[in-house]
């Protein structure tokens, strides 16, 4: 199932992403990091929803389709996701409208 | 053929316009809703006035515009946004930090149009049609040379009111209060541009000495 990734799904994706979100990378190259930033602030905070979420959001996979995957496939979905998505241009688009999350 | 600038929207390419004046000022009532939502925080509302922008600024319908990556969207708000921007050497538009947008009562979300509306036609004597097709920036100079007159016969007038006037005890005259200016027409002060000061190198504080490849604490030329 495919998620339309307009302006709407974008706006609730920063939001649910929220805290997790870290400093805008400078360099290209950085943009994996940035992912893992992410990553590695949901793990930190065993924030589970906000990661569940965020695939709901970037997928439209159901919950029970989620359940039924393998860790791997689910963090390759939220990887590609929000790669497909521009998360680094999404983030710094909100920011530069002045709108802040979490 | 001259490179129009243009913004991409779903699968079509639409020129972007330098709006006249009545359009940009519904498109500024729109960008205000766009900030003062951003402010608040408010999610939806933010959305919805980022829409209304660019399908009032492209005439693309909202529903269409809903099917499009969130970044085209984007990439046009600001576009169009930019494209639009009115030239800020008018005192009168430049952003102050302290400036801030009050509301009265009798403020209403389109009255923008209906204000600069009476100023030009009151000045002026132009029909509404005329004024709404205005150049932004012709409208902005007209605009803040209107407000410019109107304040320095208000400091005429009030110079020659006694208000205007106190009577000092100790120096047995009277001491003039000019009339308070708006911020715009307050004097601005230039920065001076700081002048380029050789100095030797040996006096130069040690700090971090950096090491390139080559082994050399310099950076090769």
């Amino acid at each position: 199932m495919e998620q339309i990734a307009n302006l709407n799904n974008a706006s609730l994706l920063y939001d649910v992403l929220g805290k997790h979100i870290p400093p805008i990378p400078i360099l290209p190259e950085d943009y994996l990091d940035f992912i893992d930033g992410i990553i590695g602030s949901i793990q930190q905070n065993q924030d589970y929803d906000a990661y569940y979420k965020a695939i709901q959001i970037l997928t439209g996979v159901t919950p029970e389709i989620i359940q039924v995957s393998t860790p791997e496939d689910v963090l390759d979905l939220f990887i590609n996701g929000l790669s497909e998505w521009r998360i680094v241009d999404l983030v710094g688009f909100f920011r530069n409208l002045g709108y802040e999350n979490g | 053929m001259e490179n129009v600038p243009s913004v991409h929207l779903g699968d079509f390419t639409y020129p972007l316009v330098k709006f006249k004046l009545r359009a940009w000022l519904v498109l500024e009532d729109l960008r205000f809703d766009v900030e003062d939502a951003a402010k608040n925080k408010n999610r939806e509302k933010l959305i919805a006035s980022i829409y209304s922008y660019v399908s009032t600024a492209s005439s693309v319908s909202i529903e269409d515009l809903q099917k499009c990556f969130w970044k085209e969207v984007g990439d046009a708000y600001f576009a169009i946004h930019n494209f639009n921007a009115p030239d800020p050497k008018f005192p009168l538009i430049k952003p102050r930090p302290k400036s801030i947008r009050e509301e009265s009562g009798f403020d209403y979300p389109t009255r923008s149009w209906y204000m600069w509306a009476n100023t030009l036609a009151s000045k002026y004597g132009w029909m509404l049609d005329y004024i709404a097709e205005l150049d932004v920036d012709e409208a902005i100079g007209l605009i803040q040379e209107i407000y410019l007159d109107d304040q320095l016969n208000k400091e005429w007038e009030w110079s020659l009111s006694e208000n205007a006037y106190s009577y000092n005890e100790s120096t047995k005259k009277s001491d003039f209060h000019p009339l308070k200016r708006p911020e715009w027409m307050l004097t601005t002060h230039k920065i001076p541009e700081i002048k380029k000061v050789k100095f030797r190198r040996s006096d130069l504080p040690m700090g971090l000495v950096l090491r390139w490849d080559d082994g050399t604490n310099s950076q090769p030329q």
